[in-house]
């Protein structure tokens, strides 16, 4: 597997995604960790999103994001005014997104080939913040949009 | 002429956005149905007289290809089109779906302008299989 060509594909799907469906200008920042980016308590722990997947090397998808960004992300893809957003309409995009940035990933990275991708499921920031599976099984991608960051980290299975 | 679609997610944002993005893209509709799965989908299009339907793949209960399936085993049903709208996007996938039935497919993420295109040809290339009701009553002597 090709680091590089799925780093460049993690990079066009989301670029894809957001600027087409979000209609977000976006830039991509240095890459930090989870830990480094939101180092804050509890109040201010960003919403964290995980998706398995298996084809031809298997693993993770998370999208980790502020919940400002989230309710702001929710408005647009809606069209709909941020104070009448539910919980449930946040959810259901950030589920939304890391699943069309993780199709658009593998079939940019490789058209032939098959991936099948689980269920998006939250989980507790606490639980990613500090996990470091090392430099060759991941790929972390930092953006920053709308004066918020968001990242995007593609953790493969050993 | 405006159609009646179902748009089938089990996401309610999605199902929102599509039916967003369809009216953006200046497609006649005349009025939209919802539902969570192929499941409910196929209640609805028992009950409802539908010109179009828009589904995702993956779903629990039934997922977007069960659905094609189950239509083209129902005389009535089998010749309405389905759209899959999928973030699937691997060429044996999009085979799969078009082997099974479907009229095209539309991937996640889409712009209104790619959304119009493909159903206007869509439902064009439906009302010449069928052929409009200007040719269809040639002959007829009234």
């Amino acid at each position: 597997m090709n680091k590089e060509a799925l780093m460049k594909a993690v990079k066009a799907s989301i670029s894809e995604v957001l600027e087409k469906m979000f209609f977000l200008p976006l830039e991509f920042a240095e890459e930090k960790s989870p830990a480094e980016l939101w180092p804050a308590g509890r109040e201010n722990d960003p919403i964290v999103v995980n998706l398995t997947f298996q084809g031809p090397f298997s693993g993770r998808y998370c999208f980790i994001i502020p919940k400002p960004s989230a309710l702001a992300l929710t408005a647009s893809f809606l069209g709909e005014d941020r104070k009448q957003i539910t919980p449930e309409q946040v959810a259901e995009t950030v589920k939304e997104i890391i699943n069309m940035i993780a199709g658009n990933t593998f079939g940019i990275f490789d058209e032939k080939a098959v991936f099948n991708l689980g269920i998006p499921q939250f989980v507790d920031f606490k639980k990613i913040k500090n996990q470091n599976p090392g430099a060759d099984k991941q790929i972390l991608v930092v953006v920053d949009t709308l004066d918020q960051t968001m990242a995007f980290q593609l953790i493969l299975n050993a | 002429m405006a159609y009646n679609v179902l748009v089938v997610d089990d996401s309610l944002a999605m199902r929102a956005v599509i039916k967003k993005t369809v009216k953006a893209s200046g497609f006649k509709v005349g009025q939209f149905f919802d539902a969570l799965n192929g499941k409910e989908a196929l209640n609805i299009l028992r009950q409802e007289w539908l010109d179009l339907v828009l589904t995702d793949y993956n779903m629990p209960d039934m997922n977007g290809l069960q659905l094609i399936n189950e239509m083209k085993k129902d005389e009535i049903l089998k010749v309405i089109p389905v759209v899959m709208i999928t973030t699937e996007a691997s060429r044996q996938r999009v085979e799969e779906f078009m082997r099974s039935g479907a009229a095209d497919y539309i991937k996640k993420p889409f712009t209104p302008e790619e959304i119009k295109n493909k159903l206007n040809r869509i439902m064009g290339e439906k009302e010449n299989e069928q052929g409009s009701p200007d040719e269809s009553s040639e002959g007829l002597d009234f």
